[in-house]
């Protein structure tokens, strides 16, 4: 310091104060003191490739839906949510359809009649609402991240790097579907119940859905898209005008929630009860040892 | 004296205890449990530290604009509050870190976000960029403020000239940069709907410089009261008072029309918050706009504007100012997004406010003993020059007055 004079003090600070505002000089900096610290918040390993030219959406038939709530926990098996988190990723809403909205999610008995595993009915006066992630397309998690460990993929998939996330918890409240989960403690899952293929999260990380990512890249549905016993989810390539998907958005009814803020989500619900006869199927006992599934 | 003294010394103990338990708190946080001890939960992500946090960045704006008057606006009578209010602004600014660090999951990782835009559309990467820029402003106009202190007063030509630009650099800085970004960062939240305006970052620059101005004119008396002798002049307290009524008069007009528009605009989620304003968190909004209402009243009369009433309005002000940042970031997020969610909790549990009371009591022992050490304006004796000394035999010498 000693040996700079004024001028070139100036100099530097201003050309300190340049890169500040071009970003992609900055980067470099960054990326310097990230070898030199040993931060170095790479992509993540567990990354797939993006299948190029899809892009997922998801349907959810509210007239089909019977507010089981199979998908919360096969979704909460799947992908590794360890107990402390709670709800999991999806949360079930109950509405009554003449009063209006009534009852909510962390209710002991959604639906009210019936344990929560066995019911099997459809009920003629209540709707159920599952919210997880939309996947927006203007999504306000990935706007206000400051790490940028929150990204958009190409396929319509809003990710997160679990080793650039700070914790700083911006991105919940930004989220206006209330869909992401903090590690607020070391989440611990016993070995038997860990799907390898999902990595599991550190404390103080931000995680949420991904649409499965090991699986839809691979070609395959999401987890709770299979768990739906009543076929009230639809998953699919939304570029492609042949696909479920599509079709059914371009014909039935259908809403995304909270249209107005402009965040384009990728889940549409339709909203036409269907009067289709339930199909049967064997009800499945609820898993043993698993807590956080009020 | 000696009596003083010794209650001093048991106040900075009594600090420095409470400033341990917060600090072991503090570390457990960091390091050994995380933030699962605090009361935030999925549904209230940002609780009390974040309070804290603002209201320290706040404070820390504003009471370095009330230590800059004199380079900026030419107001010699607050010369003896200078270095105390950069002092406080520092401070101010260090708590506000920690209570940041204390907030995040991961404090590491964290540090390293004023370096490295990953992000350009966050508005959390310049704010946490300027308390660097801010507190080497501040850190620098200090160095050079107590350089000039010990030079017996007046400075080499360079040293007056880097001070005053520093000055005047850090005033525009804490004017418009500081604060004004972290309404924005609330105001850019278009989820929430009592975040969502952009009455934001103007409301936060004038609630800084209330709450700015309302901590130096308490500093400025208990200051007096302890050294006995007068810091500075009623006059000028009278015309911080005059300062604080104009700020708190913006600050009401500001929040009267923010309140009136959400509830006229009748959106659910406005009314919800509305709800909850007047409803479960009705003691703290009756803190907030009637603690600011009397505060405002006592000093707009000359009656008012004395020690006792000053003291009083800016205690109001001070305590109305927390409050009001409580209501704006926890309530706003115990509304809940999606209607039929029920009652939304949060409640800060006790090694949450432990850190909270620590991290306050770690500034303040720290205040105390820099004023301490610190050669500040007033600690510089008055040559005495009598008529019959010659001037080219007289020595200044600076003195450091010892603790106690």
């Amino acid at each position: 310091m000693g040996k700079l004079n004024r001028r070139e003090f100036v100099k530097l600070a201003a050309v300190a104060g340049g890169s500040a505002l071009w970003p992609p000089q900055l980067r470099v900096v960054g990326d310097i003191i990230e070898r030199i610290t040993g931060f170095n918040p790479t992509e993540p390993e567990e990354a797939l490739e993006v299948i190029p030219g899809a892009k997922f959406g998801m349907v959810i038939d509210l007239g089909k839906c019977i507010g089981c709530r199979r998908c919360m926990y096969a979704c909460k098996l799947e992908n590794n949510v360890p107990d402390t988190i709670s709800p999991p990723y999806i949360m079930v809403f109950q509405t009554q359809s003449k009063t209006g909205v009534s009852g909510y999610y962390h209710s002991p008995k959604i639906p009210e009649r019936g344990t929560t595993m066995m019911y099997t009915k459809l009920r003629k006066d209540k709707w159920y609402l599952p919210v997880q992630c939309n996947h927006c397309d203007h999504a306000p998690c990935v706007k206000v991240c400051p790490t940028g460990a929150s990204y958009k993929d190409p396929d319509g998939i809003v990710m997160i790097n679990y080793k650039k996330c700070i914790g700083c918890r911006y991105c919940m409240t930004a989220c206006p579907y209330q869909a992401r989960r903090f590690n607020w403690w070391e989440p611990e899952i016993p070995l038997e119940r860990r799907n390898p293929l999902v990595p599991l999260r550190e404390e103080g990380v931000v995680e949420k859905c991904t649409f499965c990512v090991h699986r839809t890249r691979k070609g395959k549905f999401t987890r709770c898209v299979e768990a739906c016993p009543n076929k009230a989810r639809i998953f699919g390539n939304l570029n492609d005008p042949g696909s479920k998907v599509s079709k059914l958005i371009a014909s039935e009814r259908n809403f995304r929630l909270k249209e107005e803020l402009n965040t384009v989500p990728l889940i549409w619900y339709l909203t036409q009860r269907s009067e289709k006869k339930m199909r049967w199927y064997k009800p499945l006992p609820p898993p043993k040892g698993i807590r956080g599934l009020r | 004296m000696k009596e003083t003294s010794k209650a001093l010394h048991a106040f900075l103990t009594l600090l420095l205890i409470i400033a341990a338990w917060g600090g072991y708190n503090f570390v457990l946080i960091m390091f050994v449990k995380g933030v699962g001890i605090t009361g935030s939960s999925d549904l209230v992500p940002w609780g009390v530290f974040i309070v804290g946090f603002v209201f320290c960045v706040g404070t820390s704006a504003g009471a370095s604009i009330i230590g800059l008057l004199i380079s900026g606006f030419g107001r010699d009578d607050y010369k003896p509050l200078g270095t105390r209010a950069i002092l406080v602004g520092i401070l101010s600014l260090m708590s506000a870190v920690l209570f940041l660090l204390a907030d995040v999951g991961n404090p590491f990782r964290t540090m390293l976000l004023p370096a490295v835009i990953r992000n350009p559309t966050s508005a959390l990467v310049y704010t946490s960029m300027t308390y660097v820029l801010f507190g080497a402003l501040l850190l620098g106009e200090l160095y050079y403020a107590v350089k000039i202190t010990l030079s017996g007063g007046v400075g080499s030509d360079m040293e007056e000239k880097i001070a005053k630009v520093l000055a005047i650099l850090a005033l525009l800085f804490a004017l418009m940069v500081v604060h004004a970004p972290h309404g924005a960062l609330f105001a850019f939240v278009s989820a929430r709907e009592m975040w969502n305006t952009p009455l934001l970052p103007p409301h936060f620059v004038v609630v800084a410089l209330a709450s700015g101005t309302a901590v130096m004119i308490l500093v400025a008396i208990i200051t007096s009261k302890i050294n006995k002798s007068e810091l500075v002049g009623l006059e000028t307290l009278s015309h911080m008072g005059q300062l604080l009524a104009l700020f708190i008069i913006i600050t009401l007009f500001l929040d009267f029309f923010d309140f009136v528009v959400m509830i006229y605009a009748g959106k659910p989620a406005g009314l919800e918050i509305w709800h909850l304003l007047t409803g479960r968190f009705a003691p703290l909004f009756i803190i907030n706009t009637a603690g600011l209402f009397v505060a405002m009243l006592i000093l707009l009369f000359k009656r008012g504007r004395t020690i006792k009433g000053l003291s009083m309005a800016s205690s109001l002000t001070v305590i109305a100012i927390i409050a009001y940042r409580f209501n704006l970031i926890i309530v706003a997020q115990t509304a809940p997004l999606f209607p039929g969610m029920g009652e939304i909790y949060y409640m800060p549990t006790v090694p949450e406010m432990a850190v909270v009371v620590g991290i306050i009591a770690w500034a303040l022992f720290l205040y105390i003993v820099l004023i301490k050490v610190l050669p500040l304006e007033e600690t510089v004796p008055e040559p005495e020059i009598g008529p019959d000394i010659d001037h080219r035999y007289q020595i200044t010498v600076p003195t450091f007055r010892k603790p106690g």
